[in-house]
């Protein structure tokens, strides 16, 4: 709530102006926006992609355990460097950049800018956060997966269900426990991506993928405005933890 | 177990059949259907291709280790011919690589023996003991679950500077401790 540049002692007190000027940021609310859409990616498409995955390495299916390292060999690596190796990947020019090189041998397709485009950097990131963590989401379903009794497929089994049948009504809810945790995991994890964001784009070009987090980051270090960046970073935890009361609140009442 | 999806009747058999003493079931020779290779050739070639989806970059990762930075702008993909070990030599035996590792080291020694020491009494507490205000007490330290390091730097920052030990190990592996706590307790 003060006008404070982090030195010296803050006096300039400027009452909720802070929070106001937040607000009526767009650059602010497109930060809001990015941080959902990644949300709305994850959930609708990382997710189930690591389901399936889970209950394809699940159980009997020979080499397994490879496939399981492989699968979660990327949630090693450390962000920055990720953030790195795939910015080598998003170049732009085809001699430098693989996706493009790759992109230009199917007729008719010009190379893309990725990174440095408007409408594609949000989506872009999107594809380098799901492939560094879908292992873990993977994993945690997996843990899941094992809890399950045999006995109970056995008798769906003899009760004639087939394999879908099998999935549907007695694997995925029973791993319901695990799906919640896994839905709040990756939820937290989207609206405070910071990391490859910051090393991949800087939040940029023209702020078009701009997270919360970056959004803070920059106001609070970069420029100076400790007061800013405070009341930006109290706005996130607030948005963070309503979001989250609700979730629990709606995840209860599906318990049975 | 082997199923075939068409014979939805006939799944029993694929249990096996009873062995004459116990519950045991033996596994019958597999009976194999078109559908059931089908989806099997399907399950390992979309499993291949996520595979090298996963590996590729790690791969152009391991190979522009070992060029110079000349040769991997002009050419990122191919192997590294002649492969530059020098690259790694030159991280082994650089001084501040050492450096860098020491600092490592003892951050992690520290703040680990720091969690397990206190997270060890602090969750001794919660299971055994009754106090008033222990659900609050315990609620209160679950919220820094759902609190990201990004959202807590900018006070934990003013906090390490007021105490005078920004630049130090010490404060890092505070921070750690802290952090890591509401996780394992």
């Amino acid at each position: 709530m003060f006008d404070w540049n982090g030195l010296g002692p803050a006096v300039d007190y400027v009452g909720l102006n802070n929070f106001k000027e937040i607000f009526g940021d767009k650059v602010f609310m497109k930060a809001v926006t990015n941080c959902l859409l990644i949300v709305v990616l994850s959930l609708g498409i990382q997710l189930p992609l690591a389901l399936a995955l889970a209950l394809m390495v699940g159980r009997d299916l020979p080499g397994r355990a490879f496939f399981r390292m492989i699968f979660f060999m990327p949630y090693v690596l450390s962000e920055v460097i990720t953030g790195i190796i795939w910015m080598s990947l998003f170049n732009a020019d085809p001699s430098r950049g693989l996706i493009n090189a790759l992109l230009i041998l199917i007729p008719g397709v010009q190379p893309q800018s990725f990174l440095s485009d408007l409408n594609q950097v949000m989506f872009c990131i999107f594809i380098v956060l799901t492939w560094k963590f879908f292992g873990l989401h993977m994993l945690l379903y997996l843990a899941g997966l094992q809890n399950i009794p045999r006995e109970i497929e056995e008798a769906a089994l003899i009760d004639g269900a087939n394999r879908w049948q099998l999935t549907r009504h007695i694997t995925i809810p029973m791993l319901g426990s695990t799906i919640r945790t896994v839905i709040q995991l990756s939820v937290l994890g989207s609206l405070t991506q910071f990391n490859l964001v910051w090393v991949m784009t800087g939040g940029g070009p023209v702020n078009a993928s701009e997270m919360m987090a970056t959004y803070m980051y920059r106001f609070g270090f970069r420029r100076y405005l400790l007061g800013y960046g405070s009341a930006v970073a109290l706005v996130m935890f607030v948005d963070l933890l309503d979001l989250l009361r609700a979730y629990m609140r709606l995840a209860r009442q599906e318990e049975y | 177990m082997h199923i075939c999806d068409s014979h939805g009747k006939k799944n029993i058999r694929a249990l096996g059949e009873r062995t004459n003493h116990g519950y045991g079931y033996r596994p019958t020779a597999a009976k194999i259907c078109p559908q059931e290779i089908l989806a099997k050739v399907l399950q390992y070639l979309v499993l291949s291709f996520i595979t090298l989806i996963i590996v590729v970059p790690l791969v152009i990762l391991v190979f522009s280790s070992l060029k110079t930075t000349g040769e991997m702008f002009l050419s990122p993909y191919t192997i590294p011919n002649p492969p530059r070990w020098e690259n790694y030599t030159g991280i082994l035996f650089a001084p501040s690589y050492w450096v860098f590792m020491k600092n490592s080291l003892i951050v992690m020694v520290a703040s680990t023996a720091g969690v397990l020491i206190v997270c060890s009494l602090a969750s001794f507490v919660f299971a055994r003991m009754k106090f008033r205000g222990k659900d609050l007490a315990f609620n209160f330290l679950t919220l820094g679950l759902m609190f990201p390091i990004t959202v807590a730097i900018m006070p934990v920052y003013l906090v390490i500077r007021q105490l005078g030990i920004t630049d130090t190990l010490t404060a890092v592996i505070l921070v750690q401790t802290a952090l890591e706590y509401p996780g394992t307790c």
